[in-house]
């Protein structure tokens, strides 16, 4: 471990401190607490001497990872910032909550910074026992507890089957190291079979972290479980790694005999993600199988398999992960001590009675659904070229007809919202730290979508 | 002869693997987890990799074992079945596992008293293993312990029993 090391991974010891700090902190300042540190870890990444950092064995300080460290470090402030007052009427320790949260991001910067097999499964595993934590945080609530068992269960099996992949691999190519490892296996080593074997092991683990189907059957269960504010994070955060991670380190789509699975994930993600949304009655579970159908377009990028590609899917994570944070902040920004308002009836009347909240509803669904001039059209725009271009015509036209059907998916609850209201407000207004968030989400989907050009610039830049 | 020690010790490993699963009384299915973890304790030793063997032995086999064993008989101790316990075919699969882990250890001992002349290619020391851990891998060992760490955090929040004023001290 040399000075620069350390440096180099000075973020992450940030987080980590934080994390550990943040238990000696009096309940009331503890979500400030973990605001600040992640914020601060945020900053540190871009800081100008970490230019002359050196990559670990493990992980790597390149822009990719800084930048999306900088991104789970935002999703973790705004987790904490959204349980403000979710939590005034839970079973919340605060303490806990944000330092769970805090390592939360700490698994993912480490998974999506990962340039061995070992980090990538510490990171994974990191990021995953957070969340069991999380997902069952709210100790008064049961479906809490049941969402966590149905995260826990499938979890050790994702676990166990990554371990394995990740040893056939380690058997077939004798290395660790996540570039040599794809590329020892595109070569064609004497243990072909072995490594492809592994490599898809560990895209079925991948899948279930990422919930694609055939994986994807925890998903909409956990989602309804889980606290809001949490779900938003599970939804955008943990999938955001995962894809960073296909993205930057993991060129999967190198492989050729792995390309027509992955084409089967995404179609099949599309298919049932769509048709399973369609009559949900419930916000969270609609938003847990349409996770499922954006997942499958997120496939796509990680099938063209160059750069352009790349970029394309890193922008659209973004437009999703704004969109997401925005709609389980939402949720949880309008429920009260009864409980969350998840069904479409609960939303009835919501524009006459905060119009702000029921207008930022519509667009990020107008979003998720694409519509023009929003941030998710244009996310679709240079997700789906890409994939014509790589010449997955198939698959790009499924995705289109799937984004057709999700109209209908995702404007039935925007149609409650206009109706007379008949249930009585349970909420009170939304406070500071839900305008900030909510507002800023609101504005990453406006200027991605009118203007996209600096975040595309940045995602250029940092995209390996 | 390595080669057959191999497989009679990887069959070993995955029969008492599926017997643990499939038992219906837990102390059996620790007993053979046990038998599991000490058929894979030899394999590690053929490999090359000694130390690992006595970890494995000494942290799974004996600690994390005994801790299962404990916690079963804490909560739910099992009842002997008076009317099986006596038969012959109730102790055959123990036993011939056992027997056959005995004989394989025995061999390998018989092979190699002093454990000089590897068994394997590459024999690697408990220096090489420390070396690995703590210098290549260094990061990797706080990350594992952190996960731990965090682990106790959360079934330390989840396991709380929390009094029922809690909402008034929060609001």
């Amino acid at each position: 471990m040399t000075g620069d090391m350390l440096l180099a991974l000075l973020p992450l010891l940030v987080l980590f401190i934080g994390s550990v700090s943040v238990l000696f902190v009096p309940e009331r300042q503890a979500l400030v607490y973990g605001v600040v540190c992640a914020l601060l870890a945020a900053v540190l990444a871009w800081w100008p001497w970490l230019s002359v950092a050196s990559d670990t064995p493990l992980v790597s300080s390149g822009f990719f990872a800084r930048g999306c460290l900088t991104l789970w470090a935002l999703l973790g402030a705004a987790t904490c910032l959204l349980s403000e007052r979710y939590r005034a009427s839970r079973q919340f320790a605060a303490p806990e909550f944000a330092a769970l949260v805090l390592f939360c991001v700490f698994g993912m910067s480490v998974l999506s910074a990962s340039t061995s097999l070992v980090s990538l499964f510490l990171g994974l595993e990191a990021m995953t026992l957070a969340f069991y934590v999380l997902i069952a945080f709210d100790r008064g609530n049961t479906t809490g507890a049941e969402a966590g068992l149905k995260y826990l269960l499938p979890g050790f099996l994702a676990s166990a089957l990554l371990a394995f992949g990740i040893a056939l691999v380690y058997a077939a190519t004798g290395t660790f190291v996540l570039s040599d490892t794809v590329a020892l296996t595109v070569a064609g080593a004497s243990m072909h079979t072995i490594a492809l074997l592994g490599w898809t092991l560990i895209l079925a683990a991948i899948a279930f972290k990422a919930s694609l189907a055939p994986f994807h059957l925890w998903t909409p269960d956990v989602y309804q479980g889980a606290p809001a504010p949490v779900a938003g994070l599970l939804a955008s955060g943990s999938k955001g790694a995962v894809f960073a991670l296909l993205l930057a380190s993991v060129p999967l789509a190198l492989i050729a005999p792995l390309r027509p699975l992955l084409a089967v994930l995404a179609a099949l993600s599309m298919i049932v993600g769509t048709f399973a949304a369609l009559p949900q009655t419930n916000l969270k579970r609609m938003l847990a199988y349409s996770s499922v159908v954006h997942m499958g377009y997120m496939v796509l990028a990680v099938l063209t398999g160059h750069q352009v590609g790349f970029e394309a899917g890193m922008f659209y994570l973004v437009s999703y992960g704004a969109a997401t944070v925005a709609a389980f902040g939402l949720v949880a920004s309008l429920s009260g001590p009864s409980g969350e308002p998840q069904n479409y009836a609960a939303l009835e009347g919501l524009a006459a009675r905060s119009p702000w909240r029921a207008a930022l509803l519509t667009m990020l669904l107008l979003s998720l659904a694409g519509f023009p001039p929003l941030a998710g059209f244009m996310g679709k725009f240079v997700l789906f070229s890409a994939a014509l271009d790589a010449g997955y015509v198939w698959l790009v036209v499924l995705a289109l007809f799937s984004s057709l059907v999700s109209c209908y998916y995702y404007l039935r609850p925007v149609m409650r919202l206009f109706r007379s209201g008949q249930t009585a407000a349970d909420h009170g207004p939304a406070n500071g730290g839900e305008r900030l968030v909510l507002g800023l989400c609101g504005i990453i989907l406006v200027i991605a979508g009118i203007y996209p050009g600096p975040i595309l610039r940045m995602i250029a830049a940092i995209v390996p | 002869m390595v080669t057959v020690l191999f497989y009679t010790l990887a069959a070993i490993t995955l029969a008492t693997t599926v017997l643990c699963l499939t038992r219906n009384n837990p102390v059996h299915a620790v007993l053979y987890l046990v038998q599991a973890l000490f058929a894979l304790a030899l394999l590690y030793f053929m490999l090359g990799a000694p130390l690992l063997a006595a970890w494995q032995v000494i942290l799974y086999a004996g600690a994390i074992m005994v801790l299962f064993l404990f916690v079963i008989m804490l909560f739910e101790p099992p009842v002997a079945d008076k009317r099986t316990s006596g038969r012959l075919t109730h102790w055959f699969f123990p036993v011939m596992l056992g027997g056959l882990l005995l004989a394989c250890g025995g061999a390998l001992i018989a092979m190699d008293p002093a454990a000089k002349a590897s068994l394997s290619s590459y024999w690697l020391t408990p220096r090489d293993y420390g070396r690995a851990l703590f210098e290549r891998y260094a990061l990797a060992v706080e990350i594992i312990s952190l996960i731990l760490l965090f682990a106790a955090v959360g079934a330390f929040h989840l396991g709380r029993r929390y009094r029922s004023t809690t909402k008034e001290d929060v609001s």
